[in-house]
């Protein structure tokens, strides 16, 4: 009888701090090589490019700098303005497009067969794990002048010019669209999956049409999650690489395509760096944004609930 | 007695408008299921053309030529065992990683845990350009820049976080009661592991190990950032041509990483239910 006791004696403490060293695996690969790198990386924006003030040092800043000239010239050239202006309208767009097309495609899944559901859930994490370039290729070939789409309404003598499909906003919103909706997709679907469908026929038997009983109920109820999911695009959207560089034209490049350019084409690594730390700085201000909203949201539902 | 017909009459011609009124909601998500499958459908067929050109092979003419360079090019064997390398490597770190914290936040109390949670999902929600730069200074600063290890780590911020949701959905399938009981006959923590928690968990083991794999051999931007002439992956090999030098080759390459993936993700779909990680 003492056996057990002893054992569930030295068992205890383990148990209470074994989080801890469970952690340790996840804190360190986060801590050595997000968090730091992330800290790094505005360190390296505070740099003066390389050469500009001689002693050779590094090949991509000057070592022994500390300025905000990086972004003062972010700021002052408007260029780098259109650019973030460029890139938060374009954002805006694929947001819409997205969750226009996302919810009706939940919707949908929502109401699959129990096979059939499985398989479009796999359909739609397909594109998510698959590369990026298979896909972005795979529009290529659809949409570019001399695409399926083109050539199929060429051929029918449907139309005389191809469709202006490619290196334009159009393929652009289409490309980062099929790149991003399986987020707000498998989020909205687990949200519906989570309602109970006694509330829709509730509404039904009382004599609301479907469309009705479904804004009344479904929609309604998952708003809040459609707006987080809605905001995961927006943050995507505005690191959207390779859409605009793939299918759309220079008007459309983004703050991540200049990213690339500064740091490599231009091997100015501190002034990449500024424009990285500046798009990080902006998905942080949209999270606040979003506890905020969510919190007002809730807050303004109870007081509802209240009132009734 | 007439009112009730009077209302289910209402009621039909109501229910009928309402499904009009679905018709778009329909449409617009059978579009959306389109545009996810059709771009790989196609960039599947384009790999078997018989030509120089991009087309669609006619029945009856399909060819493997393009494969045939693909699998006989030493640049893109360097590049496709770069990348078995570096997947691997993030497998094994992730589901390292992941694992222990999902056991850890399924298993014990503890505080801060919804912003640790946050701070392990984090990487998801920062764009990848960004990580790609951060880890490009950081890794030339500790100077594993160019090693097959800084891709790999770097992958596993992605791979990481999905282990993690994965993990935990598994666990919490786990009854904890059986842990509990064998803790009571006095069973070491580790030998409970052994004998009672991994067996139950190993086919979600699996998934994750295969999800890590496929997100590193299938990233694209941050290798971009961070490949060196010598760490070269399939992606990072196929972008130039992407960009400059569109020849079905570049279909050949995507491919054979789409099949793979379609391969991997069909047995995991066999080992878990996919409907349950939701």
């Amino acid at each position: 009888m003492i056996k057990p006791t002893s054992q569930i004696k030295k068992f205890k403490p383990i148990r209470k701090l074994g989080w801890l060293w469970l952690l340790t695996p996840s804190l360190i690969l986060m801590g050595g090589f997000f968090v730091t790198p992330l800290l790094w990386l505005v360190r390296v924006s505070l740099y003066d490019r390389p050469g500009s003030a001689s002693k050779g040092g590094s090949r991509f800043y000057d070592p022994d700098t500390l300025t905000f000239k990086q972004y003062g010239e972010l700021w002052s050239d408007s260029f780098y303005g259109q650019v973030f202006l460029a890139t938060v309208i374009q954002a805006l767009v694929i947001t819409l497009v997205v969750m226009m097309l996302a919810y009706p495609c939940a919707v949908i899944i929502h109401r699959m067969g129990a096979r059939l559901k499985s398989g479009a859930l796999l359909l739609v994490m397909l594109p998510k794990l698959t590369n990026l370039l298979v896909l972005t290729y795979g529009l290529l070939v659809l949409f570019s002048n001399s695409g399926v789409i083109n050539q199929t309404l060429l051929n029918l003598k449907i139309i005389k010019e191809p469709l202006p499909m490619f290196a334009n906003l159009f393929a652009v919103v289409a490309t980062e669209t099929v790149i991003i909706a399986p987020y707000p997709i498998l989020i909205l679907v687990s949200l519906f999956e989570g309602l109970d469908p006694a509330l829709e026929q509730a509404a039904r038997g009382m004599g609301a049409n479907p469309f009705r009983s479904f804004y009344e109920t479904t929609f309604k109820l998952t708003l809040p999650g459609a707006l987080t999911g809605a905001f995961i695009t927006f943050i995507w959207a505005l690191g959207a690489y390779i859409g605009p560089i793939v299918m759309g034209n220079p008007d459309n490049y983004t703050v991540a395509v200049q990213v690339y350019t500064e740091t490599f084409d231009n091997n100015n690594w501190p002034l990449g760096a500024a424009l990285a730390t500046s798009n990080v700085l902006l998905v942080v201000a949209l999270f606040v944004t979003l506890d905020l909203l969510q919190r007002s949201i809730k807050k303004a539902a109870r007081r509802r609930e209240a009132s009734v | 007695m007439s009112v009730a017909i009077n209302r289910s009459q209402v009621t039909k011609r109501a229910r009928s408008w309402g499904y009009v009124a679905y018709l778009p909601v329909y449409l617009l998500g059978l579009l959306m299921l389109l545009l996810l499958l059709v771009p790989l459908i196609l960039s599947l067929l384009v790999a078997f053309t018989p030509g120089e050109t991009i087309d669609i092979p006619a029945p009856g003419t399909w060819s493997l030529r393009w494969f045939e360079r693909f699998f006989n090019d030493p640049i893109w064997q360097t590049g496709a065992v770069n990348s078995a390398l570096i997947a691997s490597m993030t497998s094994g770190i992730s589901l390292i990683a992941g694992t222990t914290a999902a056991v850890a936040f399924e298993r014990y109390e503890f505080p801060a845990k919804r912003l640790l949670n946050l701070f392990i999902l984090m990487p998801l929600f920062v764009p990848p350009v960004v990580i790609g730069i951060q880890n490009l200074a950081w890794h030339q600063r500790i100077g594993i820049w160019g090693s097959l290890f800084s891709l790999a780590i770097t992958h596993s911020l992605w791979a990481t976080p999905l282990v993690f949701v994965v993990m935990r959905s598994t666990l919490r399938g786990v009854d904890v009661k059986l842990e509990e009981a064998a803790a009571g006959m006095g069973a070491a923590p580790l030998t409970i592991f052994r004998k009672i928690t991994f067996p139950l968990i190993l086919p979600g083991l699996l998934v994750s190990a295969f999800f890590a794999f496929i997100i590193s051999m299938n990233e694209f931007v941050m290798s971009l950032f961070l490949a060196t002439p010598k760490t070269q992956t399939i992606s990072t090999l196929i972008w130039p041509q992407l960009r400059y030098n569109l020849t079905p080759l570049v279909a050949a390459a995507s491919a054979v990483l789409l099949i793979l993936t379609v391969a991997i993700l069909f047995i995991s779909s066999r080992l878990l239910n996919v409907r349950k990680l939701l």
